[in-house]
């Protein structure tokens, strides 16, 4: 007996309903009750294979429900309440549809059962978000959407073409792990890991998140990359290309991060981090890789949404967003609560124990030492140790204290705490968090495998304490080197934004070359429709240095007098008697 | 500077000294039967991630902002 409902049509439902209510306080409690009706329709949903529909002789299936996609679900939910609750008080309900149908397409990715479904979503997933980009309106919210929407549909051509290659091969659309190595399955894989943000396609994910309104980057951290892992997880579990992309992934986004001064950004770059670690997880293919992974994607999805919220009430307040403008200013006293949800945030992704991170990323690390992969595993912890040095110790000290030379020339009073709803979204985000970090057994019941893991042990305790304390010691001794500097940073996306400058620019030459042919050509012709009038003015130009009066050919002006015929006659005539008189 | 905080001083050398007594049965390298092995890696890791950082964003990386305008 089923009586749920798609909660993507909550969603999709919510987004149409919207433009139509009246009334502030009726808006908003739409906008908090949809996500929560779609919970509890996710609480009604059997496990199973259902909402099945015949399309073009295959078979569509809208609900493949398992611990998988359930667990992915229930976060995806989960955090797009909290995100409707720190954008309440934005006035464009356009900005909230979009958020929804965004919400919904990922919804409707993680229950799709076959590549269509997935597909529909997919670019729906790709569209909304665009929308929510473009909806700062600023110009380079816009040109950084048109961006973002350009990787994205050709990731999701490639995925397109994988589909359509791998259905006409194996003649079926469900959407099962991928096992062979044919051109249909790697083009399915370049389309997910555009996705998934994985290097060298990751640049799409720090250029756009941070031109985004401030509610709208805490959606935009939720759904796309992580419906990625969702379906990597699906599809392709246990490949180990993934396992070394997935190391070098996390370690990547944590040396640009470093570098990094918009404070957007730099969040943007550490969610290249955590999905790296994630795609690691997906890679080793182990039950208890597999388990990292989603439990990670879970605890990743919250702490990452606490944290673009706490970053985002610093902008929505200061109306700054680089490190060179907030530092040394001493935020954390003015914004105190904003401070504490911000380093909550912090703890978490640095998975300092009792905090949601450190349940989830080290069962992952853990999972490769059960594999014996020493590599990998020192690579992972090198990249905890880069996360707590980053986020916990560099950004924090620019971005709320900080001794750094203040940029005087920019003023920033009146700084108080933001909205209540956002600091409620904050401190209910901060809530989970601490909760699946004390007591991770909510988190653990609803993983997709049956593999243990018992987070606090005494040796990964103190070795995550020792990492913390003594990268806190190596970063003290480099503190006064890592202010934020007035730069930015090159990345994949160099490729075609400076490749679309030169390809512009080698269009503008080619014009050029165009038009000076046409201006020579036209010449040319212009000099041939003249002695095609009156190719007799050729002659008498070259001849006699002169040119007729006459443009066209006119053959009176060239006729001359019958006596000077008879002239010249009579004087050849005359010529040829004298000849013969003196010769014959 | 970190070693004139006392407090933090203090939970350095206790966290050094029970890495000294901490059980490491489910160890799956030996690195992790060193007692002081995840200290100095957090403290060379750290150190080691900010010069590769600094020195790839000074040669490569990083440029004027209006970069791309």
């Amino acid at each position: 007996m089923n009586n749920a409902v798609h909660p993507a049509l909550i969603f999709f439902c919510g987004a149409l309903l919207l433009p139509l209510l009246q009334g502030r306080l009726l808006k908003q409690f739409a906008l908090l009750a949809i996500p929560s009706l779609a919970f509890i329709d996710l609480l009604l949903m059997p496990q199973g294979s259902y909402w099945k529909y015949p399309f073009l002789g295959y078979e569509l299936v809208l609900g493949r429900v398992d611990t998988l996609s359930l667990c992915f679900a229930y976060v995806f939910v989960i955090a797009a309440f909290l995100g409707m609750v720190y954008a309440l008080q934005v006035k464009e309900d356009g900005q909230h549809a979009a958020a929804f149908i965004y919400a919904g397409g990922a919804l409707g990715v993680t229950f799709a059962g076959d590549y269509f479904t997935l597909f529909a979503f997919w670019e729906l997933m790709a569209i909304t978000s665009a929308i929510i980009i473009w909806y700062r309106k600023s110009d380079q919210a816009l040109s950084a959407g048109f961006r973002y929407l350009m990787v994205h549909l050709s990731g999701g051509a490639a995925l397109l073409a994988g589909i359509v290659m791998e259905v006409s091969r194996t003649g079926s659309i469900a959407f099962n792990p991928v096992s062979s190595g044919s051109t249909g399955c790697y083009l399915i894989l370049l389309g997910f890991l555009i996705n998934a943000a994985v290097p060298p396609f990751n640049a799409w994910l720090s250029d756009s998140y941070p031109e985004a309104t401030v509610t709208g980057s805490v959606f935009l951290s939720i759904f796309t990359t992580k419906s990625a892992v969702y379906v990597l997880l699906r599809g392709f579990p246990g490949w180990e290309l993934l396992t070394w992309m997935g190391a070098i992934m996390a370690l990547y986004g944590i040396v640009y991060a470093l570098l990094e001064n918009n404070i957007r950004r730099f969040l943007a770059y550490h969610i290249v981090s955590q999905v790296g670690f994630m795609v690691c997880g997906v890679g080793m293919g182990t039950e208890l890789s597999m388990n990292g992974s989603a439990a990670h994607a879970f605890c990743h999805i919250l702490y990452k949404a606490l944290l673009f919220m706490a970053v985002g009430a610093v902008i929505q307040v200061t109306g700054r967003e680089k490190i060179t403008e907030l530092q040394g200013r001493r935020l954390f006293t003015r914004m105190p609560i904003c401070f504490a949800m911000y380093m909550v945030g912090a703890f978490s992704i640095s998975a300092v124990p009792l905090f949601n991170g450190f349940i989830s990323k080290n069962m992952i690390i853990f999972a490769a030492g059960e594999i014996h992969r020493p590599i990998i595993y020192l690579l992972l912890e090198l990249a905890s140790v880069g996360t707590f040095l980053s986020l916990t110790l560099k950004l924090p000290y620019g971005m709320w204290f900080g001794r750094a030379p203040v940029d005087s020339s920019i003023e920033l009073a009146d700084i108080k705490e933001p909205p209540l709803n956002m600091l409620i979204a904050m401190g209910m985000a901060a809530l989970l968090c601490i909760v699946t970090g004390v007591y991770p057994r909510v988190l653990y019941d609803i993983l997709p495998f049956k593999a243990t893991y018992s987070p606090f042990r005494l040796s990964a305790v103190s070795a995550m304490l020792q990492i913390l304390i003594f990268s806190g010691l190596g970063y003290s001794l480099f503190m006064n080197r890592l202010y934020g500097e007035r730069t930015i940073s090159l990345d994949t996306d160099w490729f075609y934004r400076r490749g679309a400058q030169v390809f512009m620019q080698g269009c503008f030459g080619f014009d050029k070359v165009r038009t000076t042919l046409q201006v020579v050509a036209s010449r040319l012709t212009d000099r041939l429709v003249a002695i095609c009038r009156n190719p007799a003015r050729l002659f008498s130009a070259i001849l006699f240095n002169n040119t007729p009066p006459a443009d066209q050919y006119n053959p009176d002006a060239y006729r001359q007098a019958i006596g000077i015929g008879v002239m010249y006659f009579l004087g050849i005539f005359s010529f040829f008697c004298l000849l013969f008189f003196f010769y014959s | 500077m970190f070693w004139k905080n006392r407090k933090m001083l203090v939970s350095a050398i206790v966290i050094l000294v029970l890495s000294f007594f901490t059980p490491t049965s489910g160890a799956h390298f030996f690195w992790e039967k060193l007692p002081v092995f995840y200290a100095l890696f957090g403290f060379a890791g750290c150190i080691v991630l900010i010069i590769i950082s600094k020195a790839l964003g000074k040669f490569f990386i990083k440029r004027d902002e209006n970069y791309y305008e």
